[in-house]
């Protein structure tokens, strides 16, 4: 190792964080015995009590909930503020387990349930029961959680305790906040914009607020986030994007697992990615033809001058570092094409493959003058795994697509019943990932309705069919459609 | 833990328990007591350890009794129940204000806000007081935080009113005022025509129907599921439900990440925690630079980049500065054939030697962290010839023993190939370092260092001119000869004394006629006895014939009325034949031994005594 090699891992290794064995260990208990649960649960949705995979599942789950309560001397699952706490630990989810942790949350958003803690003295049989009930306590009103407490009693389950959530389910109120969020959002970004251009600070402070809002939203209201991205402004094209890119690749980057800090830096990276155009022309960016070599070569600067801006701005000490990153980079491709072109650096940031991802997605799914279609979210999704490895980094794609689901939030799509809806909200469960949420917006005769929101995991109880399924997507611009409308009416 | 963002609003006005509302006085009183103490004191000080461990006691029995405190926050003070537990109206230590200003609006803290998670809240209230007012933010500094026993409340509508204002005053400064009948509080209001929603018809086109009629043969009027099965594409047997009616690789793919892939994303995040943040910012500024075509904007970089660069050195990290001039070596040599940019990377390289190096090691130095020296001098290596000036400002920071050997060896092995400035870092004021480099200097291979030691002639320090001449009597060179001959014109005697006695007796005879001629002088009979000697001993140490005969000549010189300085000729001529040593020169003093006055004649016999053999060699 020369010199150069020895003093370059001097500079990495001050870098490497420590990580504790103990807390690794105790972060895989907490996600087993989460799984466990998971499965449990949706065994027991299904099958009564008697059948031999519940009972087989209840006793592993037993076996794993009596070892923590040995050690711990209880073990207790808690919801607050989006995440799961096991024994009062935040359990980390990643983008394999994502799925899972969200179906535990939404299983206990939906009985009003905050906490389940199960004691020492937990028989295997009274754990059985426990959830039994539990999974079959499905549908949400005032007294669920009453309900659910004294048929618990009754069963003779006296070693679980269930608390109470101290807020109220998710209201109107919520969707109006997060709608809210996005428009103030471009407002701050055009005031950042038009700042730069005078060589005014940028006020940093408040977008990290923002993004911590963003954040925050994601977690209680991810579904209507992605609708919110359905929202085109062809007028000020750079800022609704820039805004769409932030909320996606937050979005992404939690499936992903970063920490609540690196999300608050992708989604600064995100939102100031395009700062770079600016100094772009408004003729080249709006150019209805294709562009001239010169003026190809002005646009492709703009992701170096994005990255100079944020470099030069007087408060860059307090930006991100990884928001330089992902203003240079993020036109480059998986394979290093693109642009622009290193002299020496080999690699991309992990943060610029991610922001690469969600904006050629909203790029090309919103409609520009230069391009004679625009791609629905289905299409664009399909457009763009036919590059995957070649411009987009294959396993961030694939991510990407399992979040935004085959028919994404925001979809128009016809039933087999002849009805048209907007996909509102994704399932949760992997499997049913071609059964999302619905809003009606026509009858089976194709009169517009203003419906109500159906599931398509539905199943009719006397045949055990599946009510309804999607039979095609359709391109709303074809129709008419404002998608966003839709999200936006939920909001007002 | 954290914020909701479905608000619990502030807690509306409930008659509160009297115990729990005195507990919570009590404990809020500690808190606000702790954050004081925690201002004027450092953490390790017994009366901050005090509160402390008296707020965690209390924390942890309040806690147990009531399950959990919620506080409000309104501008002066803490509530509880809407009565108020704690005011303080000053703004500038008000507790309540410093959390109330950045929208916080209310604090809760469940069992398990154990004694590690208090000091980690209170070091975290320190921390962002400390800051300047635009980078301070209790409620980000919270939510980044994260603690796990504490959640918050701070209204979505702060935000809103401060992007809102923000927004109205650059408009306002900007000449676009906010119009004459506008509301002063603006705000975002969605709106959407719902009716439209239940107005008309949707008729597919042929394409469409078509599709959705494949669909429907395919599933008829709804899908059989078995219990518990999916109907993700391919799981099923089927091609999967909702065909696009296009071949979709989204439809037909299987969206679950595999192992391998969980274990790809793994890697990625991890990698993505661990590079250091310190070289992915100096590659990318290396880029920028090499991207940039237009001079100035290039210029600008660098000028951040060099801002950089001094910080890092501020903060102890030499190796971080290191790898910034390692970076812009290589960027210099890819960009060779662009003399416009190189000679910015240049001027560049040229800039990180500066006084601001030194100031950067003083200011540490001051802070008390440990030098890493290593590093430091690594740097100061890398930096090459430019930086000996400041490697010489090292030297007098560096404390003795082991640093300052490092300093030397530093300054030695950079400067061994420019000796000429070398010489220069030589100081009056740093006598300690001017030795170093005289031994440098003298030590150089090939003797190149030699000529650089006439440097020294006009030092002022005496020890150090004595330190010259010594290790240039030492050299055997003609060159070093020539300079100890220059110090034989030295203003300080001793210096003088010293250079004749260590002068080369191979001068030539040129020196040895100057010498001679110049005895004669006034200058010459004025100096002292011990000076006459010398001279006149390196006279006699050249055994030459002209000498001989001079100091013979000398000797023998024996005036009536001798006066003082005709003595100390006398005795001085002795003193050269005596190093002579020759039979002739000795022949001299035998004859000296004989005659008068009585101190010529005993100095000839001791010269004499000291040597009991004669006849070395003849002239």
């Amino acid at each position: 190792m020369d010199e150069n090699d020895a003093n370059t891992q001097a500079v990495r290794s001050k870098a490497d964080p420590a990580r504790s064995g103990e807390a690794r260990a105790f972060q895989k208990t907490g996600g087993d015995l989460l799984l466990r649960f998971h499965i449990v649960d949706k065994i027991a949705k299904i099958y009564d009590s008697r059948n031999n995979a519940f009972q087989e599942q209840g006793r592993l789950l037993f076996e794993a909930l009596t070892d923590l309560i040995e050690e711990d001397g209880e073990a207790s699952f808690r919801i607050r503020g989006g995440a799961v706490l096991l024994n009062g630990v935040r359990l980390r989810f990643n983008v394999g387990n994502y799925a899972i942790f969200k179906s535990v949350i939404e299983e206990f958003q939906t009985r009003d349930v905050e906490a389940v803690t199960f004691l020492p003295g937990l028989g295997r049989q009274e754990l059985l029961v426990f959830l039994s009930i539990f999974a079959k306590r499905e549908k949400k009103d005032e007294s669920s959680f009453g309900q659910l407490r004294a048929e618990l009693a009754g069963a003779g389950v006296g070693h679980i305790e269930l608390e109470k959530t101290s807020s109220g389910p998710k209201s109107q109120g919520i969707h109006r906040s997060s709608a809210r969020l996005f428009y103030l959002s471009i407002v701050h970004l055009r005031e950042s914009f038009a700042r730069d251009q005078l060589r005014e600070p940028i006020r940093i402070n408040t977008t990290r607020r923002l993004m911590q809002s963003i954040y925050n939203h994601i977690v209680d209201d991810e579904g209507f986030i992605y609708g919110l991205t359905n929202i085109k402004n062809h007028d000020e094209y750079t800022l609704n994007h820039s805004v769409n890119v932030c909320l996606l690749a937050t979005a992404l980057g939690r499936r992903l697992g970063l920490s609540r800090t690196e999300l608050v830096d992708l989604g600064m990276a995100a939102f100031f990615h395009d700062l770079g155009k600016i100094d772009t022309p408004l003729d080249i960016l709006n150019k209805p033809g294709r562009l001239t070599d010169a003026e190809r070569g002005i646009m492709e600067k703009h992701p170096f001058h994005g990255a100079e801006k944020l470099v030069l701005l007087k408060e860059f000490r307090r930006l991100p570092l990884r928001a330089i990153h992902v203003a240079l980079e993020h036109h480059i491709k998986e394979d290093l094409s693109g642009y622009p072109r290193y002299f020496k650096k080999d690699d991309v940031n992990l943060f610029s493959k991610i922001v690469k991802v969600v904006d050629v997605f909203d790029a090309i799914t919103t409609r520009r003058v230069y391009r004679t279609k625009d791609f629905t979210r289905a299409e664009a999704l399909s457009l763009m795994l036919e590059q995957s490895g070649t411009e987009f980094n294959p396993v961030i794609l694939k991510a990407f697509v399992n979040m935004m689901g085959v028919f994404p939030i925001g979809t128009l799509v016809a039933l087999t019943t002849g009805e048209l809806g907007i996909v509102l909200d994704l399932n949760p469960d992997p499997k049913l990932i071609l059964r999302p949420k619905i809003k009606l917006i026509t009858d089976a005769a194709g009169d517009k309705i203003d419906g109500e929101t159906v599931d398509l995991a539905e199943r009719d109880e006397a045949t055990a069919r599946f009510r309804r399924t999607i039979a095609t997507s359709l391109d709303p611009s074809k129709y008419g459609i404002d998608v966003a409308d839709y999200f936006l009416a939920q909001a007002a | 833990m954290g914020q909701r963002t479905v608000p619990d609003g502030p807690p509306s006005p409930e008659p509160v328990d009297a115990a729990l509302f005195e507990g919570a006085k009590d404990l809020v009183h500690t808190l606000t007591n702790t954050v004081s103490a925690m201002k004027i004191f450092p953490g390790e000080h017994a009366t901050v350890k005090t509160f402390v461990d008296q707020l965690g006691q209390k924390f942890e029995e309040f806690l147990a009794a009531h399950h959990e405190l919620q506080i409000g926050i309104e501008e002066y003070s803490f509530t509880l129940g809407g009565k108020p537990l704690y005011t303080d109206t000053v703004a500038v230590k008000s507790l309540p204000f410093f959390f109330f200003k950045d929208g916080l609006q209310l604090l809760t803290f469940y069992p398990g806000f154990d004694r590690r998670e208090i000091q980690d809240f209170l070091e975290l209230i320190k921390a962002e007081a400390q800051k300047p007012s635009e980078d301070g933010d209790i409620v980000a500094a919270l939510w980044e935080r994260d603690f796990p026993n504490i959640q918050y409340y701070a209204p979505e509508e702060f935000l809103e009113d401060r992007i809102m204002a923000e927004s109205r005053e650059s408009r306002d400064l900007h000449g676009n005022p906010v119009r004459d009948g506008e509301s002063g509080r603006e705000t975002i209001e969605v709106r959407v025509d719902a009716s439209k929603f239940s107005l008309g018809r949707i008729d597919l086109d042929a394409e469409d129907r078509a599709a959705v009629e494949t669909r429907k043969s395919q599933t008829g009027d709804g899908e059989a599921a078995a219990p518990g099965a999916a109907d993700g594409p391919g799981l099923d047997g089927s091609s999967g439900a909702g065909d696009t009616g296009r071949k979709s690789p989204a439809a037909a793919m299987d969206p679950t990440l595999t192992e391998a892939e969980l274990h790809a994303l793994e890697a990625m995040v991890r990698t993505n925690r661990t590079i250091s943040a310190e070289e992915e910012y100096i590659n990318l500024m290396v880029e920028i630079v090499f991207l940039e075509e237009n001079e100035a904007n290039c210029r600008a970089t660098l000028d951040a980049l060099l801002e950089y660069h001094f910080d890092q050195l501020q903060r102890g990290n030499f190796h971080v500065a290191v790898f910034i001039i390692q970076k812009v070596h290589e960027l210099g040599r890819h960009m060779a054939g662009n003399p416009a940019k190189t000679a910015l990377l240049e001027e560049f390289l040229k800039r990180t030697v500066s006084p601001k190096t030194i100031e950067a090691v003083k200011i540490l130095m001051s802070t008390e962290k440990g030098m890493d020296w290593e590093a430091l001098l690594g740097f100061f290596a890398l930096l090459g010839p430019p930086a000996l000036p400041l490697s010489a400002d090292l030297f007098d920071i560096a404390p003795d023993g082991e640093a300052r050997k490092k300093v030397v060896a530093l300054i030695e092995k950079t400067g061994g190939a420019v000796p000429g400035q070398l010489a220069s870092l030589a100081d009056n004021s740093r006598p300690g370092l001017s030795r170093e480099i005289i031994r440098i200097l003298a030590g150089l291979p090939d003797r190149r260092g030699i000529p650089h030691l006439s440097a020294f002639l006009n030092f002022q320090n005496k020890a150090v001119r004595l330190e010259a001449l010594r290790v240039l009597g030492l050299s055997g060179e003609v060159m070093a000869n020539r300079i100890v001959a220059g110090f034989l014109k030295d203003p300080d005697e001793d210096v003088r004394i010293q250079a004749a006695l260590t002068l080369d007796p191979g001068e030539g005879t040129g020196r040895v006629e100057q010498v001679i001629r110049e005895s004669s002088g006034r200058e010459f009979q004025s100096k002292s006895l011990r000076e006459k000697k010398a001279l006149m001993s390196w006279l006699g140490r050249t055994r030459s014939a002209a000498a001989l005969d001079f100091l013979r000549r000398t000797l023998q010189r024996a005036p009536l009325l001798g006066s003082q300085r005709a003595l100390e000729m006398r005795l001085a001529a002795v003193a050269g034949l005596e190093s002579m040593r020759t039979e002739a020169a000795l022949a001299a003093l035998h004859k000296g031994a004989l005659g008068r006055p009585k101190r010529v004649r005993e100095a000839c016999q001791a010269a004499l005594a000291r040597h009991p053999s004669a006849g070395e060699g003849t002239p």
